[in-house]
């Protein structure tokens, strides 16, 4: 979803950008893949003209930029160059399969090459620093090689048309080389790695904590929202109420709305014990939950009653002449026949979920965003972004998730 | 047999059915006929409690409706609409073992069941039966339409103009189908058409409705012949009033005892629009007439076929 947005976005704007002159066409400088071509553009622009790494005597320290030839060994150096050659060659070769196959490969390999090179060039700088406490941390030039390297290789797919199982794999071997990287120790005297290791053990317990709020967030939405479209599919009026009510609440911002709810929450564990020991308070899990469900609810019912209104009025009628009971055409017919619409929904509301509980560590729910705010109070940029990083990994293997159920779905209706 | 009993339902204050009494004989192709808003859909629904009933009673084989759960009512009736209504999600087969999977039938006889219907309605199995009903076209769909109605053999089935959206081709090639199974089977078919040509064609008994109001009841030769007042000679007259007159009369009914004629033969069964037709085409006024064993029985004259 997020990597076909993109693409989208980046075949619409480039050509305003950098309108690329007209050339005859038969000219032999021709420029048949104007994307490629200018994120090509980008990469060397990443690679000449900013740091690669960042490198700090401590992590308080911002770091001093130490350009890609400086950083990695010849070799890496070489590889990184060739594989820009290759895409710039391939941006300028005649449409065809051979061309975007060539660019998929080199895309996919460009990104896990930079990750060897960036933790290549910390090994390297740590073994000149003075201290151990001294950071080498990912510089700008490294993001926007990653960026135009991931992107050229988004870009091959669309371009292949490529389906489900060419995409997953791409994503697998990416993810599988990142991890080999990681468990090789080639990225281990990275700072994100550092600030991991510092925290190995928080980290699994938060990522988790993550999870479960979002994952429980999103089961209680559903539990709520579902009746409540279907509420709204079936009576328009009660539809008006229901969709009024929830857009308000989408309104409210969502640091607002957490702070919102610590007075009634306080309030009602006061005056009820019972819900005290249930874990019911003014900060922590409670309220997070809560302002999660009721962000979650609008997609989830405004989903189901578009799910279940988009089956045929006639599919109905037949059901119910042939003497199906209302419980038989709802679980039989209609919800089957909405459920492509209604995943649509659940896959929104978890991608939105994960980005907001990472907020809800501000009230003392926990989670990644812990790792954000630690960081952003100690200014370790390293940490924000092992946090962030965390989030946003989490939110595409959901999005992924969500979009293989829907396959599933699409193939069997 | 359907008795339905000084039956009215309102929308409001308006009577969209007015008081009807009709009686649907068993065995009958009983045609509802009347222009939109005559209530004639609304009629049918009310048989299978689609649509509730305001005052009145409707019987089914001598019981009140009512007293049937509206589900078990339903599983004995067949039911066709226009719109045809398949399930989008479910293949062909799927579609067609509606309702003996709901009336629990063992899955061996569901599938032999299917196998049969898809033959009975013409289409090939190896062909449609694993496909969903988007694959196939309108004409196939409403096959379908018909032979899920058909699946658990009731007695009774109720067709809301079932063949109004397809196309002349295949809206008469499916009335030729539905008659033949009519014939064979001897259901009872309740069917709605605003079309007086689809009604004349098809109904043993057309019921003509107006404003809700029943306004004519008869065979279809009994409609032609003595029109009940202005508006039925309206709704069943027009420019094509004769032609229709001659597609209810026999041949039989106008048969000449006289000698061998030269010329292609009719069958005494034959309408008379039907021989009117062959003389036409073979440019003759006077055709033999033999029945199917290939016997002269007389022949049809083109001056008879004016005779009251």
């Amino acid at each position: 979803m997020v990597s076909h947005v993109v693409s989208r976005v980046v075949r619409r704007v480039v050509p305003h950008v950098f309108p690329v002159p007209a050339m005859p066409a038969d000219g032999p400088a021709m420029i048949r893949n104007r994307v490629l071509a200018t994120l090509v553009a980008l990469g060397v622009v990443g690679a000449l003209a900013f740091g690669f790494v960042g490198f700090a005597p401590n992590r308080l320290l911002s770091g001093r930029p130490v350009a890609l030839w400086d950083a990695v060994s010849a070799p890496v150096l070489w590889v990184v160059a060739a594989a820009w050659l290759a895409l710039a060659a391939a941006s300028l070769a005649p449409p065809g399969r051979g061309r975007d196959r060539l660019a998929l490969v080199v895309g996919l390999g460009l990104v896990l090459a930079l990750l060897a090179g960036a933790g290549e060039a910390a090994t390297r700088l740590a073994a000149t620093a003075p201290s151990p406490s001294a950071r080498t941390s990912l510089g700008a030039g490294f993001w926007l090689m990653l960026f135009a390297a991931a992107l050229a290789a988004v870009d091959a797919l669309q371009r292949l048309a490529a389906g489900m199982a060419l995409r997953a794999l791409a994503i697998l071997l990416v993810g599988a080389g990142a991890l080999a990287l990681a468990a090789s120790g080639q990225l281990s005297e990275l700072s994100l790695a550092k600030e991991y290791a510092n925290r190995r053990e928080v980290f699994l317990a938060e990522l988790l904590r993550h999870v479960a709020l979002v994952a429980g967030a999103v089961l209680v939405a559903v539990a709520v929202g579902v009746p409540l479209g279907l509420a709204a599919q079936r009576r328009p009026r009660t539809g008006g109420i229901v969709f009024g009510a929830l857009n308000l609440l989408q309104t409210i911002p969502s640091i607002a709305l957490f702070g919102l709810l610590i007075g009634p929450l306080s309030w009602l564990a006061a005056a009820v014990p019972a819900l005290q020991d249930l874990g019911v308070r003014g900060i922590g899990a409670t309220p997070a939950l809560v302002a999660l469900v009721l962000y979650s609810l609008l997609p989830v019912a405004r989903n189901t009653q578009a799910g279940l209104a988009s089956v045929s009025p006639a599919v109905v009628e037949a059901a119910r002449g042939m003497g199906l009971t209302p419980g038989q055409i709802l679980l039989g017919v209609e919800v089957p026949i909405a459920l492509p619409v209604l995943i649509s929904g659940l896959r929104i509301v978890t991608v939105q979920a994960i980005g907001l509980a990472v907020v809800a560590a501000l009230i003392g729910a926990g989670g990644l965003g812990t790792f954000v705010f630690q960081g952003l109070g100690q200014n370790a940029v390293d940490l924000v972004l092992l946090g962030a990083l965390a989030t946003i990994l989490l939110a595409l293997a959901a999005d992924l998730g969500f979009q293989f159920l829907l396959g599933l779905t699409r193939r069997s209706a | 047999m359907i008795e339905l009993t000084r039956v009215t339902k309102r929308y409001g204050d308006k009577a969209v059915v007015d008081d009807l009494s009709l009686t649907v004989a068993r065995g009958a192709f009983f045609v509802l006929v009347g222009p939109s808003g005559s209530g004639k859909s609304t009629t049918l629904k009310m048989i299978n409690r689609l649509v509730g009933i305001d005052a009145g009673a409707i019987a089914v084989d001598g019981r009140n409706v009512r007293d049937m759960p509206a589900e078990a009512l339903r599983r004995g009736m067949g039911y066709v609409i226009q719109s045809i209504g398949l399930f989008p999600h479910w293949t062909v087969a799927d579609n067609i073992a509606t309702v003996p999977r709901l009336l629990r039938w063992p899955e061996a006889r569901v599938r032999a069941r299917v196998a049969e219907l898809i033959a009975l309605l013409q289409l090939d199995a190896a062909e449609v039966a694993r496909k969903y009903p988007h694959e196939l076209s309108g004409g196939q769909q409403q096959r379908i339409g018909v032979a899920r109605a058909l699946a658990a053999d009731p007695g009774i089935v109720l067709m809301d103009e079932p063949f109004g959206a397809l196309d002349p081709i295949t809206r008469d090639a499916l009335q030729g189908e539905i008659a033949r199974i009519h014939a064979a089977t001897e259901k009872t078919i309740v069917f709605v058409t605003h079309d007086m040509d689809e009604a004349l064609r098809l109904g043993t008994e057309i019921a003509i409705l107006d404003q809700g109001r029943l306004v004519q009841c008869g065979s279809p030769a009994d409609i032609l012949r003595s029109p009940a007042n202005d508006f039925v000679r309206t709704f069943v007259g027009g420019a094509d009033f004769g032609l229709r007159l001659l597609g209810v009369t026999r041949v039989r009914d106008r048969l000449r005892p006289n000698g061998a004629l030269a010329g292609p033969p009719v069958s005494p069964d034959a309408s008379l629009k039907e021989a009117l037709s062959l003389m036409i085409a073979s440019r003759r006024d006077a055709l033999p007439v033999r029945d199917g064993a290939g016997r002269s029985l007389g022949a049809v004259h083109l001056a008879d076929l004016a005779r009251a």
